[in-house]
């Protein structure tokens, strides 16, 4: 369940970069397969982490990134669902680049309340 | 509107790991996490490390869910050790390590093993502020589980298989473990050995003080 360490980590670095007097709607993460995340175990870490906070109603996405193979024989890199499966060369051995990124995207903010701006829920 | 800003989710972790790499190397002490399935060996690789090494004074932070006894254990051969429970963590963060670090004298340590709770998954993501991370296998745990774990076979710099005296009782195909470890791994040095006979454990040993000789001081 390292989600919920991760979530945690992931709650300080978004109220860290939200910009003053805006409200987050949604919050997009990448991982890469090594990391092994499980979008409903961060969901629900998520869920159990933000509830009474201002992020309560932030939207979590996770979006997992496929795996980079690259054949050692001939040199073809793609992206692949699969860890173990064959290069189109024929050989057996395609070996994984990366894969171990976890980084916060991009936050989706209200927008800021400017001179006109309507109060309330939008 | 959408604000990009992309940034590591484990930042403030890995600037409490960097402080403590820095604390460690000005130190010059080496220091290894530890990480395996429970039960696969790992204070048992520990308690006979610090056995045959009376030369190397080795210290011992080491994780659990609960219960002092893994420490226990080991303070019948260091007065360095440190038991860490984290409650419901499933692995060591680098605050772990920065606060047990506080309880041990590192003048008087020249290797410092964290040993990780007991996981596969997990502990691997988390930057300590070790100079390498090893990961461990039991032939017991089953052949399967490098290509089931892929990350802690990429991010070791040494792996171990331990339990090998059972070898011939459980169905082991070492071949197969072996080809999985080269594909995602392949110059890591893999060291088969047994704490009970014996066998394997100099390649180990002699492993670690190559290390200790080219740590980064």
């Amino acid at each position: 369940m390292h989600e919920l360490s991760i979530v945690q980590a992931l709650m300080d670095l978004v109220n860290q970069h939200t910009p003053p007097g805006v409200a987050v709607e949604a919050v997009t993460v990448e991982a890469g397969p090594m990391r092994s995340i499980d979008d409903g175990a961060m969901q629900l870490a998520w869920q159990s982490t933000v509830v009474d906070t201002a992020l309560a109603k932030a939207r979590l996405e996770v979006r997992l990134l496929p795996w980079r193979l690259q054949c050692p024989a001939c040199g073809l890199q793609w992206d692949s669902e699969e860890l173990f499966v064959a290069c189109a060369c024929g050989n057996a051995s395609p070996r994984p680049v990366g894969g171990n990124d976890l980084r916060l995207v991009s936050l989706d903010v209200s927008d800021p309340p400017g001179p006109q701006a309507h109060s309330g829920v939008g | 509107m959408r604000v990009s800003v992309v940034q590591n989710v484990l930042k403030l972790n890995d600037e409490i790991a960097a402080m403590n790499r820095e604390a460690l190397r000005k130190a010059g002490v080496l220091a290894i996490d530890l990480i395996g399935a429970p039960g696969c060996g790992k204070t048992a690789l520990l308690e006979a490390t610090i056995q045959k090494l009376p030369q190397v004074r080795i210290g011992v932070i080491v994780g659990d869910l609960a219960t002092q006894r893994d420490a226990d254990r080991m303070a019948r051969w260091s007065d360095q050790v440190v038991q860490v429970n984290t409650g419901k963590g499933c692995h060591l963060e680098a605050n772990h390590v920065l606060e047990a670090l506080s309880h041990i004298d590192l003048a008087r340590v020249d290797i410092l093993f964290i040993e990780n709770v007991g996981n596969l998954i997990c502990p691997v993501g988390f930057d300590l502020g070790q100079d390498f991370k090893v990961g461990m296998f039991s032939v017991c745990g089953g052949d399967d589980k490098p290509a089931k774990h892929p990350y802690i076979v990429t991010e070791s710099a040494a792996l171990l298989l331990s339990k090998s005296d059972l070898l011939p009782y459980v169905p082991f195909r070492l071949e197969l473990f072996r080809e999985d470890v080269r594909r995602l791994n392949p110059h890591v040095p893999l060291l088969e050995f047994s704490t009970t006979t014996g066998e394997g454990f100099d390649a180990w040993l002699r492993w670690l003080c190559e290390r200790r000789a080219v740590a980064p001081r």
